[in-house]
């Protein structure tokens, strides 16, 4: 997984060759790399943002050799370069240390549930009822008052799943800048 | 099983590293071909975190969550979010808060009637009685540990300094960092950042590391050792290593670096490396600059 970085002309190529407006460029490396970086760790590549990396590099580095129609998706070509990448990390790699999963209870709960009730203050209260109804745990009643629920905002129970998903995503996102801020305050 | 059932499981195997062989390509080139399948795995992802929160996989699947799921610090970062999350879902924010109030303020807030306050006067007195005032002329420890016996005094007093002297050497031993416990590796490498996502040297990490190893990579490498110092964002140095050889991998020449993972708290570090020539002399190398977060 040798990793020679892209000068900035063809680091310039490879935005022009995702998308020729350069915000959309952009947008479509962080999404790309993002998925990427979840194939190569989600496939036991403990280095998945460098092989991220590498594989754009090596686009970077092919891309005055390719023919490539305007209209062609972009992410295949990737994943084909990806995939190389990917085996060589596999083959290279030794196998790490496993880490411990995170303790419990976790020393900083308080801090971590401090946060969590800042940020479900700052959600719009028909995104908080939607995540308490969603995640109540006991198992049976779950699944009736998810059904009802979705019913009840007129959406199919995937469509909820979805929603649901994001708002907890939105919150997680919230929790750790929190957490982050206070880490500076004390710092 | 339906379509939608069938890719969720599909997924579920995945991320457990159950998959079988032939199937992992098809799931990799979707991963990175379609948004909207990566989202769907995002959603399995959580789902597999709640049923190990919930204790609703079974043995195997757990070994599996733990063993490889469990790899990446994001997904340990979202089983610490999940279960806080989840703690809150199940008890409202005004219990917990009622629980952390001092227990005399406690009472005021519960609904059980408190004694008259004449009950409390007459409890006093009583107290009093079982443990009288020792006598003017008496010893030392019988004035101050109500103690008879001067054996048992001294004794006393000997146990209290051996305990005080262990606590401090306990605490006076911990101030020294320690090469301990698992280990997390990292790569870091030197030189400025390149474009837009680029979150080269930023990690975070995972509760319960001992030990974190940074891997330098070299943009040369012709020394046989190498010293390294790891600095906190005001220059001060936090750690030192001597005496360290550089290695290979993963296509790199690295020099690895332990850390006691203690001292990264979240925030700028940088590591300087430099070089032991033959004759025994140092040349300044690179600087990493490195960020870690929560």
């Amino acid at each position: 997984m040798k990793d020679t970085p892209p000068t900035s002309e063809q680091f310039e190529r490879l935005l022009k060759w995702l998308h020729h407006d350069r915000d959309e460029a952009a947008t479509e490396y962080e999404a790309i790399r993002r998925r990427l970086i979840k194939m190569f760790s989600s496939r036991g590549c403990s280095q998945a943002e460098r092989a991220a990396d590498v594989t754009f590099d090596r686009v970077a580095g092919k891309l005055s050799d390719l023919d490539y129609g305007v209209d062609d998706p972009r992410a295949p070509y990737v994943y084909r370069v990806a995939s190389y990448v990917l085996m060589e990390c596999l083959r290279v790699e030794k196998p790490t240390p496993l880490p411990p999963p995170p303790p419990e209870p976790d020393p900083d709960k308080e801090v971590i549930l401090g946060c969590l009730d800042k940020c479900m203050e700052s959600q719009l209260p028909g995104n908080r009822d939607i995540v308490q109804t969603y995640y109540e745990q006991e198992k049976r009643a779950k699944i009736d008052r998810r059904r009802k629920l979705a019913e009840e905002l007129g959406i199919t129970l995937n469509a909820l799943r979805i929603k649901a998903f994001r708002i907890r995503a939105a919150l997680q996102e919230c929790v750790e800048n929190c957490m982050q801020q206070q880490n500076n305050e004390m710092a | 099983m339906n379509q939608e059932t069938e890719q969720i499981e599909t997924i579920r195997q995945y991320l457990l590293g159950r998959l079988p062989e032939e199937e992992l390509e098809v799931v990799d080139k979707r991963l990175v071909t379609d948004p909207a399948f990566y989202e769907e795995l995002l959603m399995v992802e959580d789902e597999l975190i709640d049923d190990y929160i919930a204790q609703d996989l079974s043995s195997e699947e757990r070994q599996s969550f733990e063993n490889h799921f469990l790899m990446t610090p994001e997904r340990q970062k979202k089983l610490r979010f999940s279960r806080a999350f989840f703690n809150r879902m199940k008890v409202p924010a005004v219990i917990e808060v009622e629980e952390s109030v001092p227990s005399t303020a406690k009472e005021d807030t519960e609904d059980v009637p408190h004694p008259p306050p004449e009950q409390i006067s007459q409890e006093a007195p009583v107290r009093e009685a079982v443990s009288p005032l020792p006598a003017p002329n008496s010893r030392w420890y019988e004035r101050y540990f109500r103690i008879q016996s001067p054996i048992i005094a001294y004794s006393a007093i000997a146990a209290a300094l051996l305990i005080v002297a262990a606590v401090s050497w306990v605490v006076l031993r911990n101030r020294t960092p320690q090469l301990s416990g698992p280990v997390y590796a990292v790569t870091i490498t030197a030189g400025a950042t390149r474009g837009p996502g680029d979150d080269r040297n930023r990690f975070s990490i995972p509760p319960g590391i001992g030990t974190v190893e940074l891997k330098a990579e070299l943009r040369q490498s012709d020394h046989a050792k190498y010293n390294a110092a790891v600095l906190d964002a005001n220059g001060s140095e936090l750690w030192r290593q001597t005496d360290l050889q550089a290695r290979n991998e993963v296509g790199a020449r690295v020099v690895v670096v332990p850390v006691p993972a203690r001292l990264l708290l979240p925030g700028d570090y940088s590591l300087k490396l430099t070089g032991v020539t033959p004759d025994g002399n140092l040349e300044d190398l690179q600087s990493y600059r490195f960020h870690v977060t929560t």
